[in-house]
């Protein structure tokens, strides 16, 4: 197929001619960017459609409830717990998750030190183990007030940590990904595995709010 | 053997130079302490021009001191900012 | 020495909007794409990153995903692996077979 009979003038988002080249204001015009940008790729072969489809098949499969099965494990098992935390990239092979190129640093919090994770410089996030990050984390707000202001920020989540209490920012700048291991809530003492892991949101495992045993 | 032991203070070069770089702008010029040596990674100032990032690079969490980092930072002076520099923008610090 | 526009640490900046919304699927296709390609070291994140660092100032407001598209096609025609032409005819023919 054909894919580019029109001669060797520029693409601008505003030149004339009829009925082509959509608007970039227009619905659908991302929409149709990514569907050209695929198509053209598999046709020259740069990936295949398998490729793609396997690897959205593993973007869909994510879901932070995996990093609450890690919070969860390491909320009952002081081994895996220590294991987590002096390298979490292997603890949580233990458990069949993957870090990809990247490595897993997670960060507990005590009674001393509450911990906040953001990327400053894009949106470096644990993916594989909490799937896609929020509009929120990506967002100019969260990536520039996280680090100047962190306990305002996290204020805006409904979470005050006291002054006699340290918040440590993380700043996820290269190829450490993080999670924070919260404290595990009171009242959930002896709670089994499945049931802590769905007390973990995901907001609590990036640091922005408490779980709770509610 | 790595350049930093953890605990030494270290000064992030105030350097700017243009292109990709993975050094945030608030904390050039900085001093903190070694956090942790994360092992050695490809430069991605390298990478992002397609060239592969060899020789590796030492990278080392580093962490300061909030009130060193902003004028006016509302908050404790035992709060922490920590992130990940690469060899080659550290410097011992003195003290 | 500016802070170029993607280096947020420390910018002013409003409240947090904590609204989430699900990713849409061509954001989720691009991602996948860009993955595949990450995959077979034709396409790093690194370099990703730095022409989303290069997009003009306008187009680096937009939404995350299209400001990612954008850097996607820059990239790739750097590469010499398409061309913005070719997407951009390509986006007419699909407009024009979906019939809108």
């Amino acid at each position: 197929m054909s894919t580019d009979d029109r001669g060797t003038h520029d693409h601008d988002h505003d030149h004339d001619h009829p009925g082509t080249t959509p608007d970039v204001n227009e619905t659908g015009y991302y929409e149709l960017m990514a569907e050209a940008m695929k198509e053209l790729l598999i046709e020259k072969g740069v990936v295949s459609a398998d490729d793609v489809r396997r690897n959205l098949e593993f973007l869909d499969s994510r879901d932070p409830v995996d990093g609450g099965r890690v919070i969860a494990r390491a909320w009952t098992d002081p081994e895996f717990k220590k294991r987590l935390l002096e390298d979490g990239t292997a603890a949580v092979e233990e458990m069949g998750l993957t870090m990809g190129d990247a490595e897993l640093v997670v960060v507990e919090n005590t009674d001393d030190v509450h911990n906040m994770i953001v990327c400053t410089l894009c949106s470096c996030y644990p993916r594989t183990l909490l799937g896609l990050p929020p509009d929120w984390y990506k967002s100019k707000s969260y990536r520039s007030r996280a680090v100047i202001e962190p306990r305002a920020v996290l204020k805006e989540f409904g979470t005050e940590i006291p002054d006699d209490m340290t918040v440590r920012v993380h700043d996820s700048n290269a190829d450490m990904r993080y999670l924070v291991l919260p404290q595990q809530p009171e009242g959930t003492e002896g709670w089994p595995v499945e049931k802590l892991a769905e007390i973990v949101s995901r907001d609590a495992m990036v640091g922005v709010v408490v779980p709770e045993a509610g | 053997m790595p350049m930093f032991s953890v605990g030494d203070r270290v000064r992030i070069k105030n350097s700017h130079p243009p292109g990709h770089r993975r050094t945030p702008f608030y904390v050039r010029g900085k001093t903190g302490v070694i956090e942790r040596y994360c092992g050695d990674f490809r430069n991605p100032e390298e990478l992002a021009y397609g060239f592969d990032g060899t020789p590796k690079r030492e990278l080392y969490r580093v962490r300061l001191a909030q009130t060193d980092l902003w004028d006016d930072y509302e908050g404790p002076a035992d709060d922490t900012l920590d992130l990940e520099i690469f060899d080659h923008w550290l410097e011992k610090a003195e003290g | 020495m500016n802070q170029r526009q993607h280096d947020m640490g420390g910018m002013d900046a409003g409240p947090i909007e904590a609204s989430a919304h699900e990713a849409e699927p061509w954001a989720k296709m691009i991602t996948s794409l860009a993955a595949a390609m990450r995959d077979h070291d034709i396409m790093r994140i690194d370099e990703l990153r730095r022409a989303l660092e290069d997009l003009p100032p306008d187009v680096y407001e937009q939404d995350y995903f299209e400001r990612w598209s954008e850097a996607m096609v820059n990239l790739l025609e750097e590469k010499g692996l398409l061309s913005r032409d070719e997407v951009m005819s390509r986006m007419d023919a699909i407009k024009e077979k979906v019939g809108d």
